[in-house]
């Protein structure tokens, strides 16, 4: 007779913090205040500028918070985890509506 | 990039991600894993490295900008409602024949390719007998798929791996070391493809039998092969870093996994060295287990002469190769582990002029050069990232002398800290080869874990004459 087997899962419990929602969403981005935060890789910036420039045409009373103002999410350990845990509070001292986040490739 | 996508969704900000079509499901995945599932993404298709300015322009106007307005105007409706269902630790998931087993775990994707144990409850118990640490003990929360390590699920995939269960210590050490905020494990599946490597260093190393001699990094050895295909099946399981289906591994060409290094304990005590745990800041009496990014490994080199520098001449030049290009990272990650490993009889003629670990690292500290026009070039072409000279002397990442390197090629100093180059000896005692490994800048650097064997087994080896 071939052997029987009862085996275990090997994964684990997801652990880490509770599910949540999505922020909501403005109904247009006139007069919305927008921050860029960057990893500094794959040209970022040059779609920052350009995002800019087509946004500021489509709606009126737009502006935009540079990159360097959040820091670099994918430097050094230091400056990644110092830039990713002082998002809350620079988002606010900048009253940011939205953020353009870029880039994973 | 998506944990800072995450940080602000729960700030209450609507966010979208910019992302090549590489790191679509890849996003999705780690986004869904930190609790903020449906991060709309802005993808830019193909490969934007190898794109012209002309092509680049096109593609972010007509595919990128359009779902960033969409991004942030529209909240995409939700994948997932809820969390699916899962298995209880002690739960049993499959049932059947041998090969109905390996079938069921290589459909789930909880196998690497090659067969495994079957892990019975009765085979998980006794390594579990292994260790004096409770089974529901969580040793972290692995990212990218945050899923909680624990003292039972290394037992799991030790069994799975075709570990022994005397070596479940040795398995805990290694998760603890993995699962270190400082090991960055949630970037193991970065683009390099670097693979972790376990150095085991202590008196448990022989008697586990570990290999630490002719064919170190050999696969065969039950101990050294089963405890490295062990990381990369804990890797792949609980981290959740995995090719397919979720694409959270993205190893451009990657590798397979190392097998476990140990030190060659009689040569270290030959040549008077202390050995690498007491490097690593454990005692002497202990033994460690050190876990360590890998993605460059030198040719094999032999170096003849019967002085030190002979050697270490040659040595040096095989880290001036396997460091290469990827100094560039010293200026923008600012972090940097290399190491050599010595086969006994160069350590032997290193030590016998009366020098130590420390003045090898001093040595390679010194004499590891590179052309600082060809660091500056490879770095821009990794990631697109801005690497000028002058801009990094600017922002103190690199001293004033460097400001000309792209133009005249100066050599740039491609070591950061002789601290940073851990040197361990191993493999054949008769020949006279040396090896040179790198890890990822600071992802996987290396975190060390005493071992902790159950207190009965070491009671048991004390009684032993």
């Amino acid at each position: 007779m071939t052997a029987q087997y009862e085996v275990l899962w090997p994964l684990g419990r997801r652990g880490g913090l509770p599910p949540g929602e999505l922020a909501p969403r403005p109904a247009d981005l006139t007069g919305k205040r927008v921050a860029f935060v960057w990893d500094h890789v794959f040209s970022g910036d040059r779609m920052f500028a350009r995002f800019e420039a087509v946004a500021s045409k489509r709606f009126a009373g737009m502006s935009f918070v540079p990159h360097p103002e959040f820091g670099n999410v994918h430097g050094t350990t230091a400056e990644e985890h110092d830039a990713v845990e002082k998002l809350p509070e620079r988002l606010r001292e900048h009253d940011i509506d939205v953020a353009v986040v870029g880039v994973g490739a | 990039m998506l944990r800072a996508c995450v940080a602000i969704e729960r700030a209450g900000v609507p966010a979208v991600a910019i992302v090549s079509t590489e790191f679509e499901v890849m996003a999705g995945m780690i986004a869904g894993a930190l609790g903020v599932a449906d991060i709309p993404l802005a993808v830019y298709p193909g490969v934007m490295l190898t794109d012209s300015p002309e092509t680049f322009e096109s593609k972010v106007d007509e595919h990128v900008l359009p779902a960033l307005f969409d991004g942030l105007l529209v909240r995409p409706g939700h994948g997932e409602s809820g969390a699916e269902q899962e298995p209880a630790p002690d739960e049993i998931v499959l049932r059947g024949t041998y090969d109905d087993i390996l079938d069921g775990f290589t459909d789930r994707h909880w196998t690497d390719g090659l067969p495994i144990v079957p892990p019975t409850p009765d085979r998980v118990a006794e390594f579990l007998r292994h260790t004096d640490r409770d089974p529901g003990e969580i040793l972290g929360v692995l990212l990218p798929a945050s899923r909680e390590a624990t003292v039972h699920s290394v037992a799991v995939n030790g069994v799975m791996a075709g570990c022994r269960p005397e070596y479940m210590p040795i398995l805990v050490a290694a998760v603890e070391a993995i699962a270190d905020p400082d090991f960055r494990v949630e970037d193991a599946g970065s683009t390099p493809g670097w693979e972790p490597m376990v150095i085991v260093s202590g008196p448990l190393a022989a008697e586990l039998d570990f290999n630490s001699g002719t064919g170190a990094l050999r696969v065969g050895p039950r101990a050294n092969t089963s405890v490295g295909r062990f990381v990369r099946l804990y890797l792949r399981n609980v981290a959740g870093l995995r090719p397919i289906p979720d694409e959270t591994d993205k190893g451009a060409i990657g590798g397979t996994f190392n097998v476990a290094l140990a030190e060659h304990e009689a040569a270290i005590r030959d040549v008077g060295w202390q050995p690498y745990r007491v490097d690593r800041g454990f005692a002497d009496a202990d033994t460690v287990v050190t876990v360590r990014s890998v993605y460059a490994t030198s040719a094999p080199i032999y170096s003849g002469g019967d002085r030190a520098t002979d050697h270490l001449a040659t040595i040096a030049r095989l880290v001036t190769d396997v460091v290469g290009p990827w100094c560039y990272h010293n200026f923008i990650y600012e972090k940097q582990f290399p190491f050599v490993v010595l086969g006994p009889a160069i350590a032997a003629i290193i030590a016998r002029e009366g020098l130590t670990k420390d003045d090898v690292r001093r040595y390679l500290y010194d004499n590891v050069w590179l052309d600082g026009a060809w660091v500056a070039r490879y770095g821009r072409g990794v990631s697109g990232k801005k690497f000028e000279w002058p801009d990094l002397v600017a922002r103190g990442k690199a001293p004033a002398e460097y400001a000309d390197a792209e133009e005249t090629g100066r050599p740039v100093r491609a070591l950061m800290r002789p601290d940073w180059i851990d040197v361990v000896v191993a493999g054949n005692p008769g020949r006279n080869q040396s090896r040179a490994y790198l890890g990822n800048h600071g992802q996987g650097m290396p975190v060390s874990r005493r071992v902790e064997p159950a207190a009965w087994w070491t009671e048991r080896r004390s009684e032993q004459p």
